[in-house]
């Protein structure tokens, strides 16, 4: 699909979105811009409302406030089987009772196209999604992979203005999950289709998306390109939402030049201050991702390094995972790839090791005070 | 269970459990089996001592019958009252289970679908006739249609009958709809169709073989109904449950049984007819 004619600046625009049920309220107040061709997840634990919003977005559910807005047409107030918005579902949703052919056929039939640009366009979107040969078949004759390319074959046919899928992968085996992903980003990316996705997979967020937008308690929290999410969490719930990281008690020591100096289990690391420069004395929490710390034998003599002694190895194939104790309470977590070009080794537990920060750069101090807080484990 | 008795100090030797297993596996699908077989035979031995009996050559009801013939069938086919109260009856049934298919449907949805107080107990008001006498309802249908001051004809009667028969397609098509992923819904919608096309392209296509096995639940409780008609048909509107019952009260003859033979041939003949429109399975599984 080439760029809208129209020129729009966005495909969609949430405004102040907001949808009660009762005195819950599921979405709140969420404001979102999706410019065209662009791949956007909503990604947050059960129940965090980003079923709603996409119910909103279809037009299934009225927002009880704020304007979704479709190539700038206000969409509140229009049926969804007028908002050209192509939804997939976790479970397919093919019409059980007609073949493939008729379930990609049906949103051009309701469109009332001519019979012959119909059966044209059905052989070219199996052809596109390379089930050609499949159009006599019915639904429960395929696979789980067969029916989820059938399902956006329909989708795709009527050329919406609009892509929502919504947890499409939840019910593939992990493999084939991995070979969908990539074949719908391929699609979508090589049709220029503007997509919302729905997972609470962060992994398949992470791979698929131009940008995450992590949802909580009805809010998006973070909406950003998936590795800034994952190096720079805007909060402690995304910091701990995303990825493994170790969050650490810490305390300000000291600013200078745009950095602080924070102690962390009685080491001083000297941190980029990329927020509101904070006093010193401050209780913070500190995050540091798993593949940031570095194991060795010798201590280094050129940066701060804990010494602790390795608790528990495991094996997850490429990468060794560690538990490692430092003093009475720490326990730090550290990945390391099994190859690299120096220090290959794989620990054992038991191993007695200085633990460094890879890349100062990279870790984040948080408010220990805010809400995200309780999330913090007790080190 | 009888197990083969292990010290309780030791743990029974592998052997011992497996047969224990065994024992209890067979004794379970016996006992269910002979049950079933009881059930089976309970059910059909009456109807088919009727069938049996309907084709005497003897003068009177009995069993084992007094030679075969087709005699009391061909005297049925003489009678005309019989062959009028027959045909008013598959009028009456066909033209009751038409209507109560378009109600039932209709009904099902916001049954199933609705969001709205009060829902199970419009549920419950709704398959009051499946529990309710139909003697009362029979006796509370003809105060009411006299009251209004209808006389009793033929479409009063359908309707009667419509109201006991309507909560047989409530049930089977809301049990179809309830396994209707709601998404197909949702997915028609998305693709461009209107409510209406939702209904007739996806949902309807989707919910026939329910409809179906309750149309078909309500054209037999309808043809064989007598309790609502008896209060309903009226003199000169008789159907063949009315028929059979005059005939058993005045004149007990072989020809009561040849009539019960042809209902009991009717019901099959319906039953087989939804077997066929649904597929068997669909039908067992309801």
């Amino acid at each position: 699909m080439t760029p809208s004619p129209t020129n729009a600046r966005h495909d969609l625009r949430l405004v102040d979105v907001s949808r009660r049920y009762g005195p819950v309220t599921a979405v709140d107040r969420v404001s979102l811009d999706v410019a065209p061709g662009e791949f956007v997840t909503l990604l947050g634990p059960s129940g965090c409302g980003k079923t709603t919003l996409l119910k909103c977005i279809a037009g299934f559910l009225p927002p009880s406030e704020g304007q979704v807005v479709l190539r700038d047409e206000v969409m509140n107030d229009v049926l969804p089987h007028l908002r050209n918005i192509g939804i997939v579902f976790q479970h397919y949703a093919l019409f059980p009772h007609m073949t493939v052919a008729d379930n990609v056929a049906f949103g051009l039939r309701m469109r009332k196209r001519a019979r012959t640009a119909i059966a044209g366009r059905v052989q070219e979107m199996l052809r596109l999604v390379r089930l050609p040969g499949f159009a006599d078949r019915y639904p429960h004759q395929l696979s789980g992979g067969q029916q989820q390319r059938v399902a956006l074959a329909r989708v795709l046919a009527v050329e919406p203005v609009l892509l929502l899928l919504d947890e499409p992968f939840g019910a593939l085996d992990k493999k084939l999950r991995v070979e969908m992903q990539l074949e719908v980003k391929q699609l979508v990316a090589l049709l220029g289709m503007t997509t919302i996705f729905v997972t609470h997979d962060q992994e398949e967020a992470m791979r698929m998306s131009d940008r995450v937008a992590i949802m909580h308690a009805g809010r998006i929290v973070q909406c950003a390109a998936p590795e800034v999410i994952y190096d720079r969490p805007c909060d402690l719930f995304v910091a701990d939402f995303i990825g493994s990281s170790n969050l650490f008690d810490g305390r300000i020591r000291g600013t200078s030049a745009g950095r602080l100096r924070v102690e962390v289990a009685g080491v001083l690391l000297e941190v980029p201050s990329h927020a509101s420069v904070r006093p010193a004395g401050e209780d913070v929490v500190v995050m540091v991702r798993p593949e940031n710390l570095a194991l060795s034998e010798t201590w280094p003599s050129d940066r701060p390094a804990w010494a602790g002694v390795v608790s528990l190895a495991l094996h997850t194939g490429p990468v060794m995972e560690y538990e490692v104790v430092v003093g009475e309470t720490w326990r730090l977590r550290v990945s390391r790839p099994r190859m690299q070009v120096e220090s290959a080794r794989v620990w054992a537990k038991g191993d007695r090791v200085a633990v460094t920060v890879v890349d100062l750069e990279a870790v984040r101090v948080f408010h220990a005070d805010i809400a995200g807080a309780t999330s913090v484990r007790a080190l | 269970m009888a197990q083969p008795a292990a010290p309780r100090d030791a743990p029974p030797s592998v052997p011992a459990g497996r047969l224990g297993g065994r024992v209890g596996h067979v004794t379970f699908w016996v006992t269910m089996w002979a049950l079933a077989l009881v059930g089976l035979l309970y059910l059909l031995l009456p109807t088919l001592i009727i069938v049996v009996a309907s084709f005497t050559a003897g003068e009177y009801i009995t069993f084992p019958p007094q030679g075969l013939s087709l005699r009391w069938f061909a005297r049925l086919m003489a009678l005309e009252e019989v062959r009028v109260s027959a045909w008013r009856s598959l009028i009456v049934a066909t033209a009751a289970t038409a209507v109560a298919v378009v109600l039932g449907v209709a009904a099902a949805f916001p049954l199933v679908r609705g969001r709205f107080a009060g829902r199970e107990a419009l549920n419950a008001f709704l398959m009051s006739p499946l529990i309710l006498p139909s003697l009362v309802y029979g006796l509370a249908a003809l105060m009411f249609v006299s009251a209004i001051g209808l006389p009793l004809s033929v479409p009063v009667l359908v309707l009667s009958h419509v109201a006991i028969i309507v909560p047989y397609v409530i049930r089977t098509t809301a049990a179809s709809l309830a396994l209707l992923d709601p998404h197909l819904e949702e997915a028609a919608r998305s693709l461009g169709a209107n409510a209406w096309k939702t209904f007739l392209r996806v949902i309807l296509p989707n919910l026939l073989p329910g409809i179906a096995t309750g149309a078909a639940f309500a054209f037999i409780s309808s043809f064989d109904n007598l309790t609502v008609s008896l209060f309903l048909a009226g003199p000169r509107v008789e159907t063949l449950p009315i028929r059979l019952f005059a005939m058993i009260n005045f004149d007990f003859d072989p020809a009561a049984a040849a009539i019960s033979a042809v209902l009991v041939l009717i019901t099959f003949a319906v039953v087989l007819l939804a077997h066929w429109a649904v597929g068997l399975t669909r039908v067992i599984r309801l």
